[in-house]
């Protein structure tokens, strides 16, 4: 008799079908502007950061990130050899495929080995020279040089791909099925329409972190200037803006929250170093001196803003320095730096004229964006006419790769997590035409950035990447004129997120981390 | 029938050539799809193997001349490549967006040349009346307004103040349901974007069909009609008949060019049809997905063209004479 008790007791207390146990939510939508690909590492989209960022919740790394840093993921413990060179990762024994098979340190090297084949394109791998597998659950990461960043740029990013779904597809971009998007992430894609750019992944109830909470999320397209709009009228459960008047908008909400992350976008401008005109040095400093980039910040933020460090490394990181030359915000000081270059209004009518006596005139390459306009405001107070030029961002990256320009405006992600994005943003050595035109000409500059990769001393790195800023602020390749939060709007009532420290991946400010839709949460 | 072969002929050397300009239209664009692989990457530079790698599959590698020769090939074959960015079949694309567009369209052209003839043909029976005048300025007004504001203003009232209707998509998100319910869920989205183009679309349906229908109200034979005592009805079909050709053929040209032409309604809306698809592969310079969409419009709107005339050539003797 008792038994049939226990088992009614259960049976009323269980969920009846369609319904989600209490503490756990049935699903939770989110918005974002594009569609994001088929979601596996090789079909996934690049245009920009959603596709990685959802590939997240299907496919595990070695470690992963929380609110305060790197933590054990697949692998529950981790050391380097003391020269640098190696990375040995103890796997957890518990973690299993979607598919209930198991996985294994033979997983980890075929991973890695299969994208020396088929590069996943978010991340470069190229320096890991080899995986040795020691047993099941032990492998060794070889690489072909020092590279401080690899527990965060490589470990925590590289997704971990099963071998036996993928060891017999030669052409990866093509494979777009839905038992090829297997992964042992908290969530299956069980569904995608391309059409729509719409998924919904369901929670993988075997998870080795225990039964994700949220039992599914749903990703819609919304506009980016209507996100609001949707998360005020019920149609997704969280959407961005990049203003801070969400904070007094929402404020006050009954269950609308507002998550803040940190500075992780630049708006910065780009200068030409291989024209006659942004060549020179003190032209640009004068640019630097002219632009109230306070001003810029507050008014493009609609708030106090962030304005941007000469160094680069926005004041929010641990990696920031201080010291850097700071140019304040100085019309008088820009107007001198120019007269010492020669240019001066000789006819009296507010222009500049250059030593031919023809007007000092710089063109300026940018989207559709009001900070153009407030640039070329502040340029014209000190006598420079800037000549804007409004393109859409394909068209911007190519006048770049081929140096047709002389000051770039542009806005993109990556100012946070490990700084080593100076070397590869300024050097042009990991990086690639894309980058011509602001490449450090400084062979201190070039040296300190090898050294700093390969400087395993947090300390030590520390001066590199100090010097390294302080050079940026001397030589100005670019200016970097503010940084940008995202303001998350969600509902509170469904899920929990947070700012992951120093953003997700290798510096994405976006707010689905998995560990938002966990048991125990961040 | 030589006639119509002759015809046809010049339609298929139309095709060929637009087949070959579909190739360089979209290489004329600036950038390329690897800087627009760079510029939405959401990081700034991307390793350097890793363009190699993309150069190599997007083709470009490989002299344009052998690009042309190979697109000719594929097209020769019906195959219109794949997508550069989603590494999909660009029929596959075109085939999953074209209905939505196709029924967004045909129903806002529908209504809006049913609507604009009743209106336009209301207006020309009360030539110099102050209501028809009325009419006429309100729909002149009508149709200076741009898309986008229309769409908007529908989205702030009936989308988010009243919440009548869905303010974009072009379904409810993985809504369940058989075939009643989809098709209703389906119309409910497109009520707001169908209202938009429908706005935009009437004036000018209104004012052909006025302009084509006012100078044959006069005409000696609609005056014989009405003296011979017949019935209204009937003499507004004699007066049809003389004026509807260019009604047919703008409802025609408006549903070909609507294949492209809804892009704003679409991005507004976030609809998923040939618009938004447009619109994503410019952006990414996706190549063969450009070539395929304006290969698929062109089709269709010499398709239609030819439709048009033979119908025309049907129907009204007048245009039997001349040919």
């Amino acid at each position: 008799m008792r038994p049939l008790v226990l088992i009614l007791a259960l049976a009323l207390l269980a969920p009846a079908p369609g319904q989600t146990a209490p503490g756990l939510t049935p699903a939770v939508r989110l918005a974002w502007w594009t569609d994001a690909g088929f979601l596996t590492p090789f079909a996934v989209s690049i245009l920009g950061p959603a596709g990685v960022t959802r590939l997240t919740l299907i496919y595990d790394t070695l470690v992963w990130k929380d609110g305060r840093g790197v933590i054990p993921w697949l692998a529950a413990s981790w050391r380097a050899s003391p020269d640098g060179t190696a990375y040995v990762f103890t796997l957890r024994s518990d973690v299993r495929w979607h598919d209930g098979r198991p996985l294994t340190a033979r997983d980890v090297r075929f991973s890695f080995e299969y994208y020396r084949r088929h590069p996943f394109r978010w991340i470069d791998t190229s320096m890991v020279d080899g995986v040795e597998v020691r047993d099941r659950r032990t492998i060794v990461i070889r690489l072909a040089r020092r590279y401080a960043p690899f527990i965060e740029n490589v470990a925590a990013t590289v997704p971990i791909i099963p071998a036996h779904v993928w060891q017999a597809i030669e052409h990866p971009e093509q494979a777009q099925t839905l038992a090829a998007a297997v992964g042992s992430g908290p969530y299956r894609l069980v569904e995608y329409r391309p059409e729509s750019g719409q998924y919904r992944l369901v929670a993988f109830d075997d998870y080795f972190r225990g039964r994700p909470q949220v039992r599914e999320i749903q990703y819609v397209v919304i506009p980016q200037e209507r996100q609001m709009l949707a998360v005020q009228s019920g149609q997704v459960d969280a959407g961005v803006t990049t203003t801070r008047d969400a904070l007094a908008l929402f404020a006050g909400h009954p269950y609308l929250r507002v998550l803040e992350t940190e500075p992780l976008s630049i708006a910065r401008l780009v200068f030409n170093l291989d024209h006659s005109l942004t060549g020179q040095r003190g032209f640009r400093q004068a640019v630097a001196y002219a632009l109230d980039r306070q001003r810029i910040a507050d008014t493009a933020t609609r708030g106090p803003g962030i304005a941007g460090n000469p160094g680069v490394v926005p004041p929010t990181s641990a990696w920031f320095n201080p010291g850097v030359r700071r140019y304040p915000y100085d019309p008088a000081t820009a107007r001198g730096l120019l007269r010492e270059l020669g240019y001066i209004d000789r006819d009296g009518d507010g222009w500049l004229e250059q030593r031919d006596g023809t007007r000092l005139v710089v063109g300026l390459v940018a989207g559709p964006t009001a900070d153009a306009e407030v640039i070329r405001q502040m340029l014209k107070d000190v006598g420079i006419e800037v000549r804007v030029r409004t393109v859409d961002p394909a068209t911007r990256a190519q006048l770049a790769a081929e140096g047709r320009f002389e000051m770039l405006y542009t806005t993109h992600i990556g100012s946070g997590g490990d700084p080593d994005y100076l070397r590869t943003w300024f050097t042009g050595a990991a990086a690639n035409e894309f980058a011509s035109g602001s490449v450090m000409r400084s062979p201190e500059f070039v040296r300190l950035a090898a050294l700093q990769l390969a400087e395993l001393d947090p300390a030590r790195r520390r001066a590199h990447v100090d010097r390294m800023q302080a050079l940026l602020s001397d030589e100005m390749p670019t200016l970097t004129l503010y940084y940008r939060r995202f303001f998350w709007v969600y509902d509170g009532r469904k899920f929990a997120p947070f700012a992951t420290q120093g953003g997700l991946l290798n510096g994405i400010p976006l707010l689905d981390n998995k560990l938002a839709f966990l048991p125990g949460g961040r | 029938m030589t006639d119509l072969r002759a015809h046809v002929a010049r339609y298929l050397v139309l095709l060929a050539v637009v087949a070959v300009v579909n190739f360089f239209l979209p290489r004329v664009l600036p950038g390329s799809p690897l800087s627009a692989a760079v510029a939405g990457s959401g990081l700034p530079v991307l390793p350097s193997a890793t363009l190699d790698r993309l150069r190599e599959g997007y083709d470009l590698n490989r002299p344009m001349r052998e690009q042309f020769v190979r697109y000719l090939r594929r097209l020769g074959q019906g195959d219109l490549g794949r997508s550069i960015s989603t590494h999909r079949p660009v029929s596959a694309l075109i085939a999953e967006r074209l209905p939505w567009t196709v029924g967004l369209a045909g129903v806002a052209i529908a209504a809006a040349a049913l609507a604009g003839l009743a209106i336009g043909t209301w207006s020309a029976m009360r030539p110099g009346s102050r209501t028809a005048q009325a009419a006429g300025t309100l729909v002149i007004g009508l149709g200076a307004l741009p898309e986008f504001l229309i769409a908007m203003g529908c989205i702030i009232v009936f989308g988010v103040r009243w919440r009548l209707f869905p303010t974009g998509g072009g379904m409810t998100p993985f809504g369940g349901g058989g075939a009643a319910r989809w098709l209703a869920d389906v119309a409910w989205h497109a009520a707001l974007p169908a209202v938009t183009l429908v706005a935009a679309l009437l004036p000018v349906f209104v004012l052909v069909s006025r302009n084509a229908l006012a100078p044959v109200m006069d005409a000696t034979f609609l005056v014989v009609a009405r003296a011979k005592g017949l019935r209204p009805r009937r003499i507004l079909w004699h007066a049809w008949r003389n004026a509807m050709s260019p009604v047919l053929t703008l409802s025609g040209l408006r549903l070909a060019t609507l294949v492209t032409g809804v892009v704003v309604v679409e991005r507004i809306f976030a609809y998923p049809g040939m618009g938004m698809l447009l619109v994503e592969a410019v952006a990414r310079r996706d190549y063969p997905v450009i070539q395929g969409i304006l290969l698929v419009s062109s089709v269709a709107v010499l398709t239609v063209v030819f439709l048009l005339e033979l119908l025309a050539y049907r129907l009204d003797p007048r245009v039997r004479e001349q040919t």
